[in-house]
Formats: structure tokens, sequence, C-alpha cells
């Protein structure tokens, strides 16, 4: 196990407070938690492609990048006029 | 260990910690607005370390570039979608006063 796969598991934690928040806090903060989540998954994609020394596998990360972009976007603009 | 490892470990240790940190701060932060600031602190110092730490340990390389291009696109893209968030947010909160003004005056 590489200096990479041991950071990548170490973010992995860092998902633990914001599913917390996710779970519990109003519906608007939990897009926030989601916001934080999605870059934190794309650093562990990162990190893991890294680990395994496949420079092929940064691509899942620039689209998660790209998508949690616009479903942050989405989210917001659905939360602002809903419920 | 050589001195460009140390680097890159002492980059990697400082973005997970950053990345970290911001996770346990949108969990203690008491409203939404505060939630913002730490979850987007979280797309601009984590990433950027992280994708030094790779660009030391790659040089300009693929996945070097790759790093930077995901580093430099949440580090743009992010402020929008925290834009975004904070007018819905501000709006749920002015509808709620509204609709809570609209129920004192009905009696």
């Amino acid at each position: 196990m590489n200096a990479w796969l041991i950071a990548a598991t170490a973010l992995l934690v860092g998902l633990v407070p914001l599913f917390v928040v996710a779970l519990r806090a109003p519906r608007i903060d939990g897009v926030v938690a989601l916001e934080a989540a999605a870059t934190v998954v794309t650093l562990v994609l990162l990190c893991l492609a890294e680990g395994f020394a496949r420079s092929a596998y940064t691509s899942t990360a620039i689209t998660l990048a790209v998508v949690s972009f616009i479903g942050g976007l989405v989210f917001a603009r659905v939360l602002e006029r809903g419920p | 260990m050589t001195v460009r490892e140390h680097v890159e470990h002492v980059l990697l240790v400082l973005g997970v910690g950053a990345e970290l940190v911001c996770c346990l701060g949108v969990l203690a932060a008491r409203d939404v607005f505060a939630r913002i600031h730490y979850a987007m602190a979280a797309t601009s110092v984590g990433p950027a370390l992280i994708a030094t730490a790779i660009v030391v340990h790659e040089s300009v390389k693929a996945p070097g570039i790759n790093a930077l291009l995901v580093a430099a696109f949440l580090l743009v893209g992010s402020p929008v979608v925290a834009t975004a968030t904070a007018r819905a947010a501000g709006a749920r909160r002015l509808g709620r006063v509204e609709a809570g003004l609209e129920e004192v005056e009905r009696g």
C-alpha cells in the first residue's frame, strides 16, 4: 500500500461527516454536503489513479468533476423553486 | 527517500488534511451559508495541493496535466455552484419569512 492509496482511504473517511449532514440537516444543506462529497470523491479517484499507476483512471475524475458541477447547478435550481 | 518524494508527501498530507478539516467544518457549521464557505474551501485548497503533489510525482506528463485540469475545473466551477446554492438558500429563507408574515396577517 503506497502513500496515494493511504491518502485515498483517509479522504474516504472525510465522507462520513458529509453523509451525516446530508441525512440530518435541511435539504439545501444536504446539497452543500453533496457538492463537498463530489469534490472529495474526485480527489479520491485522482489518488487511486496515482496509487495504481493507471493514468487512464484520471478520466473518471475529470468526468465526475464535470457531472457534479452540472448536478450542483440543477439541485440549486430545483430547490430554489421547489419545496 | 529523495527530496522530491518528501515534497510530494508533505503536499499530499496537507491536501488530505485540508479536505478533512473542510469536511468537519461542513458538519460543525451552524447554517447553510457557513456550510457553503467550508464546502468551497474544500474545492480550492485541497485539490490544488493534491494536484501539485501529483505534478511533483509525475512531472508534466498526462496524469499531472489531468490532475491540474481537474483542480482548475473545480477552482473555476465551484464558485458558480456556490453562488447558485446560496441564492437558492436565500430564496427559500425569504419564502419562509413571507409565508410566516402572511400567516400573521391572517391571524
